[in-house]
């Protein structure tokens, strides 16, 4: 997604622009897939599975533990009875090793193929070896962000956009835009012992992209998660319907 | 910025448009076709549009059926054209809904939800009926430049420009959505008013009637439009205010049906048997039930898969109905459906290796270990380099 964005002429901001105020506000929706009474009756205990990235999203391990236990923190405060990450992720280790390693030996690339039967066999196994009502998913992933004068809002939170400095005698230096910018976001999803989806929501976490002019660049992963207040911040907001 | 300048193209013609804009004749009556340059941009605006399907990897190729769903429209159309040369290209469209849609320069989108939905060749036939008939009267380039000249551009510029690039029956598919602006719910619905409908439903019977089907199965194939509640999808006919009901097009075709009963000159068509439908369709029954599958519409995907089986024995097919029953309750307790299909599968083909690891898998979970055992063993001989084959070596281990 980012390298579509990475650079947007003025016409298309301007456009994009044009057609999000044109465009009546949309209801926000539940984040349940079913209904939410049915929900509280069968989902009480859970399992956290390990928090993973969306491709582009460089996530430190640091960063991951710290949104899985925010998580576990707050679904343990909402009366859930939340199986520890650990459970999980002993047996997604095992399936890891089994398979050889998720990464291609001679690339070095992902192998979705191996991810994809890792995922699948650990959730069976999961099931076949602990009583649990359901699956609790995270996953921090790149979404657009609109931003209106420089100012964006997206999955609950709001940041102003940075700007780069533009040199003295630039048409852009000063000006204020709008239009849509690449951020991150925490999402949450609930499953049932069937994997059906019951429950997903998102948390916005920080802008990954600055504007240069009419441009955008990305932010440098050194930049990206420095801020716990704003990872617990985006934890709260995805569980926040639970 | 090429569909930028298309649009802006598209917007200098229809300002300058009036002269030619009060009338716009089916193409059976022009003597080439497109018409003028606004009509052009029209067509290059539904190009890119096309062209995304492509990019996106939207379009799921079977030449097969393409075939198949090309003859019929040819059927239907039959000499009418031939004097402007239209060269229908079929588009098989990835997606379970049940939708279709034909663009201005006649070629018609199918999604392959599509042709799982129908029953038979005479219901396919009506729905494309109604696509050639909204094709023949030109009406997108009409919707575009005539009725919103007369409604003032009441619309909206951004609907407007892109209302006209497909005409669309069954589900307004999100996934269309201009990434610009998400403006494609619109193309697909708000384009097509009442009256054009009601034509376009008319002219489809027409069609069929010519072609020698039996009238009656539109009702039937209209009815079936229902099953896109399913998916939780908004039926293009239910969207909009300006356009017909689905309910009210079906009592309307009814009614239409009837009429043309009473009629002297009605002769009854026929109605071609299912098994010959199932038969030319088949890869379309077997991939749009791995589609439900994958989306979780398991009762969807066993009738797509149960229509294959009856005209086609095929292990995949076997495998993929032992799959509904997996993945609908996945812990059992009733494993004997699914152990069934994956038997039924072996059967066929004693070297499906998928089917042999789920029985193992079924097994294990129930305790069996030395079925189990002996059914994963096959399945890694079979599949030694399959991703998860290290996973079931690991299973082995612990059964023995």
């Amino acid at each position: 997604m980012s390298s579509s964005v990475r650079a947007v002429s003025r016409g298309s901001i301007l456009l994009v622009a044009l057609l999000v105020y044109s465009a009546a506000p949309a209801e926000e929706a539940s984040p349940y897939r079913v209904d939410e009474r049915d929900f509280g009756r069968t989902i009480r205990k859970v399992a956290v599975a390990p928090a993973d990235a969306a491709q582009r999203v460089h996530m430190p391990d640091a960063v991951a533990r710290l949104v899985e236990e925010e998580v576990i923190r707050l679904l343990d405060r909402k009366g859930y009875d939340v199986m520890p990450v650990s459970a999980y992720a002993a047996i997604q280790d095992r399936m890891t090793d089994a398979v050889g390693g998720l990464n291609d030996p001679s690339t070095g690339a992902l192998d979705p193929d191996k991810a994809a039967a890792v995922r699948d066999h650990s959730f069976r196994e999961m099931l076949r070896s602990h009583d649990m009502d359901g699956v609790v998913r995270i996953r921090v992933r790149h979404v657009g962000a609109p931003f209106a004068e420089d100012r964006a809002e997206w999955d609950g939170v709001k940041q102003e956009v940075e700007v780069r400095k533009e040199e003295r005698g630039s048409p852009y230096r000063g000006k204020k835009m709008s239009g849509t910018i690449a951020a991150s976001s925490v999402q949450v999803s609930v499953y049932d012992r069937n994997e059906n989806l019951l429950y997903s929501a998102q948390g916005g976490v920080e802008l990954v992209m600055r504007r240069a002019g009419p441009e955008f660049e990305e932010l440098a992963p050194g930049q990206l998660f420095q801020d716990d207040k704003r990872l617990r911040n985006a934890v709260k907001l995805a569980v926040r319907e639970l | 910025m090429r569909t930028l300048l298309s649009r802006l193209t598209l917007v200098c013609c229809l300002c300058t448009a009036p002269a030619f804009a009060a009338k716009v004749v089916p193409i059976t009556e022009l003597e080439a076709f497109p018409e003028n340059e606004s009509e052009q941009s029209l067509w290059q605006m539904a190009e890119e549009h096309e062209q995304r399907l492509e990019k996106e990897q939207r379009r799921w190729r079977n030449a097969e059926v393409e075939d198949y769903v090309r003859s019929v429209v040819l059927r239907m159309m039959g000499d009418r054209l031939d004097h402007v040369q239209v060269d229908v290209e079929i588009i098989l469209v990835s997606e379970p809904t049940l939708s279709a849609w034909v663009y201005p320069y006649g070629d018609i989108a199918v999604h392959t939800g599509l042709l799982a939905g129908m029953e038979n060749e005479a219901q396919l036939a009506a729905i494309l009926g109604h696509e050639i008939s909204h094709f023949v009267h030109r009406h997108s380039y009409r919707e575009l430049v005539v009725d919103n000249q007369q409604s003032g551009l009441g619309k909206g510029l951004g609907l407007l420009l892109t209302a006209a690039v497909a005409a669309k029956t069954g589900a307004v598919d999100t996934g269309l959505m201009d990434s610009v602006g998400g403006l494609y719910t619109g193309l697909v619905t708000n384009g097509y008013s009442r009256k054009l409908e009601h034509v376009a439903d008319a002219g489809g019977l027409e069609l069929m009637a010519e072609a020698g089907y039996d009238r009656a199965e539109a009702v039937t194939a209209f009815e079936a439009l229902k099953q896109n509640d399913v998916y939780g999808v908004v039926n293009v006919n239910t969207l909009w205010s300006s356009h017909p009901k689905l309910e009210d097009r079906i009592e309307n075709l009814r009614s239409d049906v009837e009429q043309a009963r009473r009629g002297k000159d009605y002769r009854p068509g026929k109605v071609p048997d299912s098994a010959s439908y199932y038969r030319a369709i088949a890869p379309a029954l077997l991939y749009n039930a791995s589609l439900d599958l994958r989306d979780r519409f398991f009762d969807r995907a066993r009738n797509a898969l149960q229509k294959y089986l009856s005209v086609e024995p095929s292990a995949q097919a076997e495998f993929l109905v032992g799959e509904t029953h997996r993945l609908a309750a996945l812990e059992g307790p009733d494993f004997e459906p699914r152990l069934a299909a994956y038997r039924r599968a072996v059967e066929l083909d004693s070297r499906y290796a998928p089917a042999y690891r789920e029985i193992g898998m079924a097994e294990r979970q129930r305790g069996g270990a030395p079925a189990a055992a002996a059914a994963l063993q096959r399945y890694v001989e079979l599949a030694p380099e399959a991703p998860d084959a290290g996973i079931i070596r690991a299973y082995l281990e612990d059964l023995r």
